[in-house]
């Protein structure tokens, strides 16, 4: 091959072999480049705790199997199930996060049955918690003008009782974060705020709890 | 065959199995997308996603590893058939720049800015085009491995157009304003438009089912050298090679190696003028 070579493009690249093994090292090299800094950067940036469908706790478990196959999200039958965004974080788009404001968890286990990889690993009904739900004062119609304890009813785990001026109190020991109190708030009605999703009790993960809390 | 039939066939194809997964998104069913497919808890498995994910998660998934090598046998059984007729990828060129294929024609383009005057079809190119590939494919296993999860799925283009598709979806139902529907289409023009040979040269998934098509023997194109104008007249056709957007030699090789890179697209048969090569179905 090298005897066709025109004597410009031979100098041009004596120093570093052939011209194919060059083609070759500038593809590794970039694929290598690429995929590693991307791996770096997803790992390095921030990321939030995000709400992952039950068995899905484990998340260094869990971002290393999930394939972002979309088969737990379709399947699951309350529609609670959807997906993270880039503008959650590299690592995290398009994996299942539980979105509460659509539906609330009933622990069928279906998400897990349809999950290749193990990303959602079979969980104990009794123990899991996919996060824990939390009452927003500036948001919760109870907190500010009473009255409310349409949560309080809906929680099929009595998590969820009055203190003494009738406001909503989470016993986190009961509430496995199936989120039917978000679901069901009708802060959002009632008090029309802005955007789609504001709840007066929203469900958050376990390893940050959000702020202005009960 | 015409040739435009068997591409409109192959359209058809990849939009029947892109339209099913859509379909199967939209009413909830719980099929999947060419990540992992299936119903129950049975899933055909990306096999590249399985390798990425077993490696990650340092485990081998003994019901994956089934699923994994239910799909290489299959790719032993009739090649790389996924490339060509269902991978949504040659769609998306189509619709994006009219092309289904990359054609050798791009690559000649490409070779100057390369700095090389190499003959297109010199044999040792060939050989090494191939194994680009199979570079990229040890890259992403190794990234994988080191980073602790699929890093190569995260620019995936075959689960980057689904996943456009579906976050279109859950925007249309549920008001979900995303930068994914703005980045994930960029990412995939910069995949297809900027590295043109993309499917032929850098796809790991290509790459990784390649390895398995080494040993396929149903389905391979033949030359009929009675019929080959290059055997008969003495002229230099060349028409089946620079049809092949995989720069396969079918005149050259022996019928294994360099002919695994073979997606049965028929372009080749479609471009004899004599059709001499044929196909084991017609």
């Amino acid at each position: 091959m090298s005897q066709h070579k025109p004597e410009k493009v031979q100098s041009k690249v004596i120093s570093l072999a052939s011209p194919s093994r060059r083609t070759f090292l500038k593809i590794t090299g970039g694929a290598f480049g690429l995929l590693m800094g991307l791996g770096g950067v997803g790992k390095i940036l921030p990321r939030e705790a995000l709400l992952r469908p039950p068995g899905g706790q484990d998340d260094t478990s869990f971002i290393s199997r999930c394939l972002r196959c979309d088969r737990c999200r379709s399947v699951c039958p309350t529609s609670v199930i959807g997906l993270a965004h880039l503008s959650d974080s590299i690592l995290d788009a398009r994996t299942p996060v539980m979105k509460f404001h659509l539906g609330y968890c009933n622990f069928c286990n279906k998400c897990v049955e349809v999950c290749p990889t193990q990303a959602l690993k079979p969980f104990d009904i009794k123990t899991v918690k996919i996060g824990l739900a939390t009452v927003k004062k500036e948001t919760c119609i109870a907190w500010d003008s009473g009255g409310c304890m349409v949560c309080m009813t809906a929680c099929p785990y009595h998590a969820i009782t009055l203190d003494g001026q009738s406001r909503p109190v989470v016993d986190s020991h009961k509430c496995n974060g199936c989120g039917i109190c978000e679901k069901v708030c009708p802060s959002l009605v009632m008090r029309s705020y802005a955007g789609g999703n504001i709840r007066g009790i929203v469900v958050t993960p376990i390893s940050r709890r959000g702020e202005g809390s009960v | 065959m015409n040739r435009n039939r068997t591409r409109a066939l192959r359209l058809t194809t990849m939009a029947v199995v892109a339209s099913g997964v859509i379909i199967g998104a939209l009413r909830n069913v719980g099929i999947g997308s060419l990540s992992a497919f299936g119903v129950e808890n049975i899933s055909a498995i990306c096999p590249l996603g399985y390798l990425e994910t077993a490696l990650a998660s340092r485990d081998i998934m003994p019901y994956m590893l089934l699923s994994f090598l239910v799909i290489a046998g299959l790719t032993v059984l009739l090649g790389r058939v996924f490339c060509g007729w269902i991978c949504p990828i040659p769609l998306v060129r189509k619709l994006l720049i009219n092309e289904v294929d990359e054609g050798q024609k791009a690559f000649t383009n490409s070779a100057p800015n390369e700095g090389a005057a190499v003959p297109v079809l010199e044999d040792g190119e060939t050989a090494k085009s191939s194994s680009s590939g199979l570079l990229i494919l040890g890259v992403t296993l190794g990234s994988s491995a080191v980073c602790g999860f699929p890093v190569f799925c995260l620019i995936c283009p075959i689960g980057l157009v689904l996943a456009t598709l579906f976050a279109l979806i859950r925007l249309l139902n549920f008001n979900e304003p995303t930068l994914d529907l703005i980045v994930f289409p960029v990412v995939i023009i910069v995949e297809l438009i900027f590295f043109k040979k993309w499917c032929s040269k850098l796809c790991p998934v290509g790459a990784l089912l390649s390895i398995f098509s080494r040993f396929n023997r149903s389905l391979v194109p033949t030359v009929d050298r009675s019929l080959c104008l290059e055997e008969n007249c003495d002229t230099k056709c060349q028409q089946c090679r620079s049809a092949c957007s995989f720069g396969v030699d079918l005149k050259n090789s022996s019928g294994t190696g360099d002919i695994s890179s073979c997606t049965k697209c028929r372009e080749c048969a479609d471009n004899c003028p004599v059709h001499a090569i044929r196909f084991p179905w017609r």
